[in-house]
């Protein structure tokens, strides 16, 4: 039993030095890749440097990217919503860290990282998370040879352009096929698996059926014709919008803004790409872009962008490109480190108990670690009693001054310490509401709600309450519940209401 | 050990890391179930809970004081969502079962079919359910009401009888109930059979034993397996971080801390993206003759015409509640406060369709996120119910209704209530509250759907359990105790006949 406890913190040991070291490993690969990427920009960083920094759309171009970013997270999130109910922001960060795994492993390794990520986020099975990794890569082409097939209606292509063109889109177009040809005969696929595995050893088969049973659950999105075309649209708007974010940058090296050659550009840029080569593409994204931005100007325009200028262009949209995915995936993934450093922290206070000092035994020996919890102190301050009297309003029941008063600071301590159980996020908005209100009873009267007469409070509560705005009444709607809830459980007010009300039932007054 | 100074002490050998056959966390409706089940069974068992074990002189306070003592976070538990939702549950030995009307509703053989078709849930036909619940139901003493009706359950009977729709009394577990109006809070007599007065001793006797105070922080994993659980245990001033080795852990949390605990232990497969509700909205009703609602017990009738969709019914009643409901209009009701002896709360409650989860803080803190987006359908159902409570009450003699929703300040006629057949409720002036929540952990042999197998074991996982209203595979639309029980005791049973 004591080896189990102790095997089980030197798990929890090795997984925390692994995330750990990992987390450090990729520092130090971004901090290389970095490096290598300013010996890249060598001769051409003045000129980069010139263009952009003068350049106002450079921000937009950063806002157009990132646009594109939030759309890959609403389309990852759709495409897991079978099974796993992710929010965008989630869907996003994975994204962002596979995003960054690519921009600092080779071979597009970041693709498995962001299966496993999306695999530790949601609890799906890892060739689930990988089945839906490559499904997004099918979307991602077939989206970008559409829009190639639009610019290619406006514009000339030359001989390699073409037959680049044309095979992607026969890869693309039969991976689709194949894919909706699974997803719809999942018993076929299932039988033809099991009879192809019937001489293998037992294991193998088994191990294949599950294999081909989680691929069908990654796909199961194409089930939903309404789903699918949503994320086919998607994918549309996500390299639209990357189309948008190219077309910005042209203007920097004056170069004219034609949206069908920045379409053009992307295309064959992001096609060359897909296939495995050094992190973050690196010389080859390049050389796909200005490659295919001066065949393009050249069968355009007629003019031959100079080598430094295409470069220059093919640089920044790059470095732009990189910077983004590289803060957003590094945060992203540090602070999921982060979350599970705190986690592992704790299970590893769960060490063998015989290593633990004896003065921290007591009673069963079961104590790993003791924190004196301190009790705070509910005080309810002078603004909560007139915001809790200007709640519950000046007519609502007569009673004696000093029973009164007593009512209501025992109301709005109750009020406050109710509101000192709500989650830490949602403390921290009622904060801030609760300062916006204060501001808004101060401009509305000109002195601080603390220094108003009842009516007034009254009177500004209300127009905030029942006012126009959804989220000002959102705000006070339990604030007003619990106050009136603690002020009538009150025993004076409780008996004087109830003398009250067998007095109106005498008079038979039914209001 | 004593936590609290109040529990069978948990005796260790010196020495020893302390490892126990099952632990079982939470002594709500299915942890105490489970509890009960395996210690008879033979099992060593261990139950955890958060909260404190309380004696009857403590029930029954002014729900002011009661919710400190009984109720998670003091009853601030907000479901989040364009329309924040009022949820509450028990903390406390027993669980919500301390703090509900012990109302009893045995799961319909629809939703046994609905459960096998849509999720593969296997052995829970009403045939193979019946022992269950019958067990439950003698152990609880579950029973109708033998003497007269409370005044408001007369003048409900009244207008449900003047419709012509079919009306019943729910059948509660609350022996010789007298009348204290004190559900919510505890019942003071005794009467009510919440799980501190029945399966928690019963369990015991078999030999299980309780330790309160502790919250468990998170479960230990090692491949396929859960190893334990840290948990922090507070005694007086000072908390202490305990590790418990387990054999079987079976989680009892409830529906919003089940799922919370696992996500936070890295389990997310299918936890917690399911959580559904019965959102209900609160009608006052004031009728020319007096109610006194405040002493007597909450209406027990409820109408089941349009069920499952919408059901109709009473609810608890007191002067502070009172005054909650008139509060989305409170400039424009306050002086209804006087009448309140001639006053009576009803409630519409739909079967939630909406979608919603269960997540932690992004803080990584213990709390529970809990968001519900409420469907057309059930703004829909909310809306038609709502009319027909109406129709209902005037049909009873009601002179006028104060609904919980902000800018419709009254009703005062059946013909004002039956508009809201056809139009929706405007949704951003509900006020919603519910008490019961589930199917946030749902168990079903559909693994694209379920994270559970029939019998409540987490997939993946050799020797984790979950076994209380988070399992429950979608809303059963009716009051959940009954059918948390009994399928807490059938997977229980299961569990026995296989480790044993």
């Amino acid at each position: 039993m004591q080896g189990e406890s102790s095997s089980s913190g030197s798990y929890t040991r090795v997984r925390l030095t692994l995330v750990i070291g990992g987390l450090l490993g990729c520092l130090l690969l971004t901090i290389y890749t970095i490096m290598r990427m300013r010996v890249g920009l060598g001769q051409f960083s003045g000129e980069i440097f010139h263009r952009v920094v003068t350049y106002p759309w450079i921000p937009a171009a950063i806002g157009l990217y990132l646009t594109g970013f939030w759309l890959r997270g609403m389309r990852l999130k759709l495409l897991a919503s079978e099974e796993a109910q992710l929010t965008i922001l989630t869907a996003t960060n994975i994204v962002g860290i596979g995003h960054y795994a690519n921009n600092i492993l080779p071979f597009r390794l970041g693709e498995l990282v962001r299966a496993a990520a999306l695999t530790e986020r949601t609890g799906l099975p890892l060739i689930q998370s990988l089945t839906i990794a490559a499904c997004e890569r099918i979307f991602d082409g077939l989206s970008i040879v559409a829009l190639l097939l639009s610019a290619a209606t406006l514009l000339p292509l030359n001989g390699w352009m073409e037959h680049t063109f044309q095979i992607y889109c026969l890869f693309f177009s039969v991976s689709v096929i194949t894919l909706i040809i699974l997803s719809l005969t999942p018993q076929l696929t299932i039988n033809v698996t099991t009879t192809l595995t019937a001489n293998t050893l037992p294991g193998w088969q088994n191990q294949a059926l599950k294999i081909v049973s989680e691929v069908l659950r990654g796909l199961s999105f194409f089930t939903s014709p309404r789903r699918l075309i949503f994320i086919l649209l998607l994918s549309l708007m996500i390299w639209g919008i990357e189309a948008c974010f190219f077309a910005s940058i042209l203007p920097c090296f004056s170069l004219p803004l034609d949206l069908p050659i920045a379409a053009a550009t992307m295309g064959f840029t992001n096609l060359g790409i897909m296939s495995p080569s050094s992190p973050a593409s690196l010389g080859l994204y390049q050389s796909c872009c200005a490659s295919a931005l001066q065949v393009l100007t050249a069968l355009k325009f007629h003019i031959t962008a100079g080598d430094t200028i295409t470069a220059s262009y093919a640089l920044t949209v790059h470095l732009i490109y990189f910077l983004v995915t590289t803060i957003w995936g590094l945060t992203a993934l540090t602070v999921y480190v982060w979350r599970f450093a705190i986690k592992a922290r704790m299970a590893l206070s769960a060490r063998a108990l015989e290593g633990l000092p004896s003065a921290s035994k007591i009673e069963n020996q079961l104590v790993l670690a003791s924190r004196i919890v301190k009790k705070e102190e509910i005080v309810a301050d002078q603004f909560w009693r007139l915001l809790c009297e200007a709640l519950i309003g000046s007519e609502s029941l007569e009673l004696a001054g000093d029973k009164k008063d007593e009512a209501i600071a025992n109301t709005s301590l109750f009020v406050v310490s109710q509101l000192s159980r709500l989650s830490k996020i949602l403390r921290i908005q009622l904060e801030i509401g609760l300062r916006v209100f204060r501001s808004y009873a101060f401009c509305l009267n000109l002195q601080p709600f603390c220094s108003m007469s009842l009516a007034k409070r009254v009177n500004v509560v209300e127009q905030w309450a029942s006012g126009p705005v959804p989220l000002a009444r959102k705000m006070f709607r339990p604030l007003r519940s619990l106050t009136l809830l603690g002020f009538f459980e009150e025993s004076s007010v409780n008996s004087g209401l109830l003398a009250k009300s067998a007095e109106s039932t005498a008079q038979g007054a039914v209001q | 050990m004593s936590a609290e100074g109040n529990d069978n002490l948990v005796k260790v050998d010196d020495g020893k890391p302390f490892k126990v056959q099952v632990l079982v966390i939470g002594s709500g409706a299915g942890g105490a179930t489970t509890a009960a089940v395996l210690a008879e069974a033979g099992f060593q068992v261990l139950v955890l809970e958060e909260g404190r074990r309380h004696d009857l002189t403590e029930y029954g306070a002014r729900p002011v004081k009661a919710m400190p003592l009984l109720y998670r976070n003091s009853g601030m538990t907000p479901i989040l969502g364009s329309v924040p939702i009022g949820y509450v549950e028990g903390r406390c030995m027993g669980g919500s079962t301390e703090i509900n009307s012990g109302l009893w509703q045995r799961l319909s053989p629809e939703f046994c079919l609905r459960w096998k078709a849509r999720y593969d849930l296997d052995a829970a036909t009403p045939v193979e359910l019946e022992p269950h619940f019958k067990w439950a139901e003698e152990l609880l003493h579950v029973t109708t009401r033998p003497d007269n009706q409370p005044k408001s359950s007369q003048l409900f009977h009244k207008g449900a009888v003047q419709m012509g729709w079919s009306v019943h009394e729910v059948p509660r577990a609350a022996k010789e109930c007298q009348n204290t109006n004190s559900c919510a809070a505890g019942c003071p007599k005794g009467a009510k059979q919440g799980m501190s007065r029945n399966l928690i001793p019963l369990a015991e006797c078999h030999g299980a034993q309780f330790l309160t105070g502790a919250k468990v922080k998170l479960l230990l994993r090692k491949k396929g397996r859960v190893t334990g659980v840290l948990a922090e245990i507070t005694r007086g001033d000072s908390t202490d971080l305990v590790r418990i080795d387990a054999d079987f852990v079976v989680l009892s949390c409830g529906p919003s801390q089940t799922p919370a605990l696992l996500r936070r232990s890295g389990i997310k497969l299918h936890i917690g993206d399911s959580f559904q509700i019965h959102p209900m909205i609160k009608v006052s009703a004031l009728f020319d003759e007096d109610v006194d609602a405040e002493r007597s017990v909450l209406p027990l009738l409820q109408v089941k015409e349009f069920w499952p969709d919408i059901s109709l019914g009473g609810s608890f009643f007191s002067m502070g509640h009172l005054a909650m409901v008139l509060s989305d209009n409170w400039n424009e009701n306050h002086r209804v406060m006087d009448n309140a002896k001639r006053m009576a709360t009803y409630y519409v409650a739909a079967r939630g369709t909406g979608k919603g989860s269960v997540r932690t803080a992004l803080s990584g803190g213990m709390e529970a996120v809990i968001r519900y987006e409420l469907s057309d359908t059930d703004v829909r159902n909310l809306s038609q119910g709502f009319a027909r409570l109406g129709e209902m009450l005037f049909a009873a003699g009601a002179k006028k209704l104060y609904p919980s929703i902000q800018r419709l300040s009254s009703i005062d006629s059946q013909l004002d209530a039956v508009r809201w057949l056809d139009e929706p409720l405007p949704k951003s002036s509900l006020s919603l509250t519910t008490v019961h929540a589930f199917a946030s952990c749902p168990m079903g042999e559909r693994r694209e759907r379920c994270a559970a197998d029939s019998f409540g074991k987490i997939f993946g996982y050799e020797n984790l359990f979950v076994n209380d209203a988070s399992m429950l595979p979608d809303s059963p639309g009716t009051n959940p105790q009954a059918t948390i029980m009994a399928l807490a005791r059938r997977n229980a049973l299961h569990f026995a006949s296989v480790h044993s």
